[in-house]
């Protein structure tokens, strides 16, 4: 396997077609947590291609080429706000935007209703979150990431991260308190 | 057991120590909001791990949309070669906005201009040189008044070496009046100091040029052993004055600390008065008021020049030059274009003192967002230049940067 560092300093000395095996390599990942968040096909096919327009066209700001992968989370990141603060709604919530949703072609009906239903009833949760905690509390419950590599993507301190992370989660316990009074 | 919220996200994230898990796990029995939190933080999960085919060919969309030249380094350093290409020109157009923004301004020195001087220039032979490091010291006096600048870069990335944007975006910096080891700079002089040190083993000394204002370049080029190699140069307008070398090792925090610590230095360029816009262009919508999604048709209908596309307008930017021409106040809008609505808008006003362009790159996506909005530059010189019979307009900038405004063919 291709490290990404090679991958990148490929591209950079003008060897262009190394960008796709770079695309081939995350465009899943992305895809995925994209579509995680929005539900919705359209919004993420836009936002994916523009993330890898972006990555192409900024690669040489890439200081640690090591790093590919958190930063092309954080663009995938700001691409999401840059989107949605352009349509000034960043979670839909409307029944209709989940129509379109593709699933797995050996899905049963039953179970894509399912995955739907779950998805959506987790974004309507997090949506009490601010921008930041959700951001955090989605990089680390939903991709796994760990606390430095949030830092590193959100641009902020780890121990800003794990405070962000922990107001979402008692923001989030809170919710289901007062839910139960 | 009372509800216990540390507990309970300890039993999440998997960190409750086993006593406590069976304590815990009692209590779950009969708390809904334990159990409901849980339950959210396990659908995360399985949210994680369901998988989407990609419904998109990302691959072709960003063959699409990019330059796919974009890195070939020639590119960077000959720009006179996309003057020879007319069919190139766009590209033209959006790199020297690129780079205007990237290089913060000296990408095309002002003695430069679109010379064919580079190809045969006495610099580079000198440069290929195997002992690369030494030879660039050694040649580097003698780059003076020259087109040494974009040679300079050329044999740096031929090298290997990079150029770090935090310096080199930053463009200017000043340096201090004094190098004395002694008030809140005292880490820079400390820098500068040893840096000039070194500098001075190479031939080449700036202390005369303390309080001036320079440019700032560093480069790095990766090592093994996940080493780096730094250059950093300190330039003015036409020469080089200072150059020394700096070995990193992979400790980020060093690093990272000398380019704060230069980038401190940096100069607003743009602080000082320029004058206002004359409040007779009533009619004209104020850069920073312009909608996100300025499209070609919006331009055109609003009589913008519209760089390298066909109706372009250009009799209005005629019509502005010949107003400058005559002493009578004026302004130009001007929209380039690169992919589809991001267009960079220029803004040219002239005021009866001088013309100073106003430039607003917000649209363009891949200008990252520490260099966003809108910036200021006095316009030192509007050139003419036939080439191919194309005739090129650009504006010289106060930062020694050319921007391409307008062209048309020979008439």
């Amino acid at each position: 396997m291709l490290t990404d560092v090679l991958l990148v300093t490929k591209v950079l000395n003008g060897e262009r077609d190394y960008f796709d095996i770079l695309i081939k390599k995350y465009e899943r990942v992305i895809y995925n947590y994209i579509f995680n968040i929005t539900l919705n096909k359209e919004d993420s096919e836009d936002i994916v291609q523009e993330v890898f327009i972006r990555a192409y066209k900024s690669l040489y700001k890439l200081e640690n080429k090591a790093n590919f992968y958190s930063w092309i989370f954080k663009i995938t990141i700001n691409t999401m706000n840059t989107h949605f603060n352009r349509k000034k709604q960043y979670i839909p919530l409307e029944d209709n935007l989940l129509i379109d949703v593709s699933c797995d072609i050996n899905d049963t009906p039953e179970e894509i209703f399912k995955i739907k239903e779950e998805n959506k009833q987790l974004l309507q949760k997090l949506s009490v979150l601010n921008q930041d905690q959700r951001n955090a509390i989605i990089l680390k419950y939903v991709q796994g990431f760990s606390y430095k590599e949030i830092a590193e993507i959100l641009q902020i301190k780890e121990e800003t991260v794990k405070i962000k992370i922990n107001r979402g989660k008692k923001k989030l316990y809170d919710l289901n308190k007062n839910k139960a009074k | 057991m009372k509800c216990n919220m540390n507990m309970l996200f300890d039993y999440i994230d998997g960190n409750l120590a086993d006593e406590n898990t069976e304590k815990f796990e009692t209590h779950l029995e009969s708390c809904e909001v334990c159990r409901e939190t849980i339950r959210t933080f396990k659908l995360m999960e399985t949210v994680g791990e369901q998988e989407y085919g990609v419904t998109v060919d990302v691959v072709q969309s960003v063959k699409n949309y990019t330059d796919k030249n974009m890195y070939d380094r020639k590119k960077y350093v000959f720009i006179n070669k996309y003057m020879s290409n007319r069919k190139s020109f766009i590209k033209y157009a959006s790199l020297t906005v690129i780079a205007l923004t990237i290089v913060g301004g000296i990408i095309i020195n002002n003695n430069h201009g679109f010379k064919d001087s580079v190809k045969d220039g006495v610099i580079i032979d000198a440069f290929k040189n195997k002992d690369f490091d030494k030879e660039l010291a050694d040649n580097a006096k003698s780059i003076v008044n020259t087109s040494y600048y974009n040679d300079f870069v050329k044999v740096l990335q031929e090298k290997g070496y990079q150029i770090v944007e935090g310096s080199f975006a930053g463009g200017p910096i000043q340096l201090p009046q004094n190098l004395d080891r002694e008030g809140k700079n005292i880490d820079v002089a400390n820098i500068l100091n040893n840096g000039n040190k070194s500098s001075i083993s190479s031939g080449l000394d700036f202390s005369g040029y303390l309080g001036k204002k320079v440019m700032l370049l560093t480069c790095i080029k990766e090592e093994p052993n996940n080493n780096r190699k730094e250059v950093i140069c300190i330039l003015t307008k036409d020469r080089i004055i200072g150059f020394w070398e700096e070995q990193i090792l992979n400790d980020n925090k060093k690093e990272l600390y000398s380019y704060t610590l230069l980038r401190d230095l940096k100069v607003d360029d743009f602080k000082d008065g320029l004058g206002n816009i004359s409040s007779q262009d009533t009619d004209f919508i104020k850069i920073d008021n312009l909608p996100q999604f300025y499209t070609v048709e919006m331009a055109r209908s609003n009589g913008d020049v519209l760089l390298g596309l066909s109706d372009n307008n250009n009799d209005r930017f005629h019509k502005f030059l010949n107003d400058y021409e005559n002493k009578v106040n004026s302004r130009v809008r001007i929209a380039i274009y690169h992919i589809k609505n991001d267009a960079t808008i220029v803004d040219l006003i002239y005021d009866g003192d001088g013309i100073k362009a106003i430039i607003n790159e917000t649209r363009d996506p891949s200008i990252s967002k520490e260099i966003y909005g809108t910036k200021e530059y006095k316009v030192l010189n509007i050139n003419k230049k036939n080439k191919n019979n194309t005739i090129f307009y650009t504006a010289t900038l106060e930062n020694n940067t050319e921007l391409i405004l307008a062209y048309e063919n020979e008439k």
